[in-house]
């Protein structure tokens, strides 16, 4: 779960990458594009987390 | 198993054995394709699998194909079978929708490969299924047609993106469709609506003329209602193509044939730590996995536990990149027309814009070390991993909300890993939950060994794949039987 605080920062850093790419996001689809983009945010912390990690399988 | 002496419904025909009888001139591919289209129009008002029928231009294929086969020509394993397009999919002078108002205006100008190579083989097409728009996601109500209903209880989605065609395999409209999956939506169709579904090695069918989703993962192949419908299908499907560099010149065997090899002698890899454990998996799916491995065992294959990497890690990548990926293709519309999207899709694709190139390099490094691991530490020493497909049965329209994304058990697959590496995977009914729904398992097996895939769902399928149970609605009527 993340605070109030960082889901506004979150947000912000999403608004920063839309409104360089010239994306308006419609205000009533707005709340599932940033669990979304929670999401693969996760996803990618993962990946840096285990960045280079031996795999045999 | 059909009975020689009873009276057969010309849809439980499989693909080879109406095949022979259109080879020996008992029935006619007119015959099929009128009992198809008719199976289409009693069922398809509740179902909605299909967008588009093309009944006339149906008939006259299968004429056609009948015309041929009387004057000696044999045009392959799908010579006058009737089959359907998922709606990504080209057919010259065909709408292909997406399912999407981005695209209801858009008429194919050529054939897709794939299609051009069932028109030559013979093959009837009897119109486009319906599909996630833009094989993203759904189910969703704000598109140009309603989403698909599984067969087997219309409250419950037949899962997707290849809604269409898991929902016509089952009930019994086409032996065979066509479809692609990206991250397994070819092989979630087939395991919730309880038929067969192939994914084939990255590369091995052309996807030229096919609505890209994430160029790297997306894949193209059958669902059949069994096995043998799937050998045929893709038998004509494979092979390189000089216009889709992604596919690959690498020999194409006879399916058929080695699907009837049995499973003696092979060893098979079985890894339960990815699904055994984890309280989202339904019990009656571990023990279908369990019942297959000891039909394998009977059957005179090995049984060998092995370990994959963390599944967290491969389903991450495959998220990331599919995220990437889809959002280079819709950009531009995303910025122009975003209320063109359905709402699902636009709040699906969009988050990908804020994919870094380093987590999208990440990812692909992810692919390459998950590839290695599985083939020197899995199909170095083994021909198959049988593994789990989905880990539950299908949701029910109602647990979706009106904010993708959805609660994880509406959509619990474990299809991605084998889109990320491109090796083929197959999913395969293993019979019923307790809820009645069905269920399955995936077979996994090396690059560019469809056969030993194709070969070990055989020996699994006439112990526990049900193919004698169809949904309710698509018992036969007393039309359509052939004495």
């Amino acid at each position: 779960m993340t605070t109030p605080e960082e889901d506004a920062d979150i947000e912000a850093e999403f608004d920063a990458v839309t409104s360089r790419l010239g994306i308006a996001v419609p205000a009533d689809l707005k709340d599932g594009v940033l669990r979304g983009y929670r999401g693969l945010r996760d996803m990618g912390a993962l990946l840096r987390e285990r960045d280079g990690e031996a795999w045999g399988a | 198993m059909l009975d020689a002496t009873a009276p057969t419904a010309l849809h439980e025909l499989s693909v080879p054995q109406a095949g022979a009888l259109l080879r020996a001139g008992e029935i006619t591919s007119e015959e099929l394709t009128r009992h198809a289209l008719a199976t289409i129009e009693r069922l398809d008002p509740v179902l909605h699998a299909f967008v588009r029928v093309t009944a006339e231009t149906a008939v006259l294929r299968a004429a056609q194909a009948d015309r041929d086969l009387r004057a000696g020509i044999d045009r392959g394993p799908m010579h006058g079978i009737p089959y359907a397009l998922k709606d990504i999919i080209d057919a010259e002078g065909m709408p292909t929708t997406n399912a999407s108002w981005l695209r209801v205006d858009h008429v194919a100008e050529r054939d897709s490969t794939v299609e051009a190579r069932l028109r030559a083989g013979g093959a009837v097409l009897l119109g486009k299924l319906t599909t996630y728009e833009f094989a993203v996601v759904g189910p969703s109500f704000d598109l140009p047609v309603p989403p698909a209903r599984n067969p087997w209880s219309n409250e419950h989605v037949p899962s997707g993106s290849s809604s269409g065609a898991g929902v016509a395999v089952a009930a019994g409209m086409v032996r065979v469709a066509v479809a692609s999956d990206t991250s397994g939506s070819i092989r979630g169709p087939a395991f919730h609506c309880g038929t067969v579904g192939l994914k084939p090695t990255y590369g091995r069918v052309s996807g030229r003329g096919a609505q890209p989703l994430s160029d790297s993962l997306d894949h193209f192949g059958p669902l059949g209602w069994t096995v043998g419908d799937t050998a045929a299908a893709l038998q004509v499907l494979a092979g390189f193509d000089p216009g889709d560099p992604r596919t690959v010149d690498v020999p194409v065997p006879d399916y058929a044939a080695e699907a009837a090899r049995g499973v003696a002698g092979l060893r098979v890899a079985h890894s339960p730590g990815w699904y055994a454990d984890d309280p989202a998996t339904l019990p009656e799916i571990v023990t279908g996995i369990e019942e297959a491995l000891g039909v394998l065992t009977g059957l005179g294959a090995t049984v060998e536990r092995v370990e994959l990497p963390d599944y967290d890690v491969v389903n991450a990548c495959g998220r990331v990149i599919f995220a990437a990926e889809a959002f280079a293709v819709h950009e531009r519309d995303l910025r122009e027309r975003p209320r063109s999207f359905g709402r699902y899709t636009y709040q699906r694709v969009l988050p990908g814009a804020g994919i870094g190139a380093s987590d999208l390099l990440r990812a692909y490094d992810v692919r390459r070390r998950f590839t290695r691991a599985l083939d020197s530490g899995v199909f170095d020493h083994c021909d198959v991993l049988v593994t789990a497909c989905g880990q539950t049965t299908a949701a029910r329209f109602a647990d979706f909300p009106r904010d993708w994304p959805p609660p994880r058990l509406a959509n619990d697959m474990q299809t991605i890993p084998f889109s990320v590496s491109g090796h083929p995977a197959l999913s395969l009914p293993t019979g019923f939950a307790r809820n009645g729904l069905p269920i399955g398992l995936q077979v996994v097996g090396r690059r560019f060994d469809e056969a030993t895939v194709l070969r070990v769902a055989a020996a699994i399928e006439p112990e526990l794949g049900r193919r004698d149970r169809r949904p309710p609605a698509a018992r036969p009527t007393e039309s359509g039987r052939r004495a």
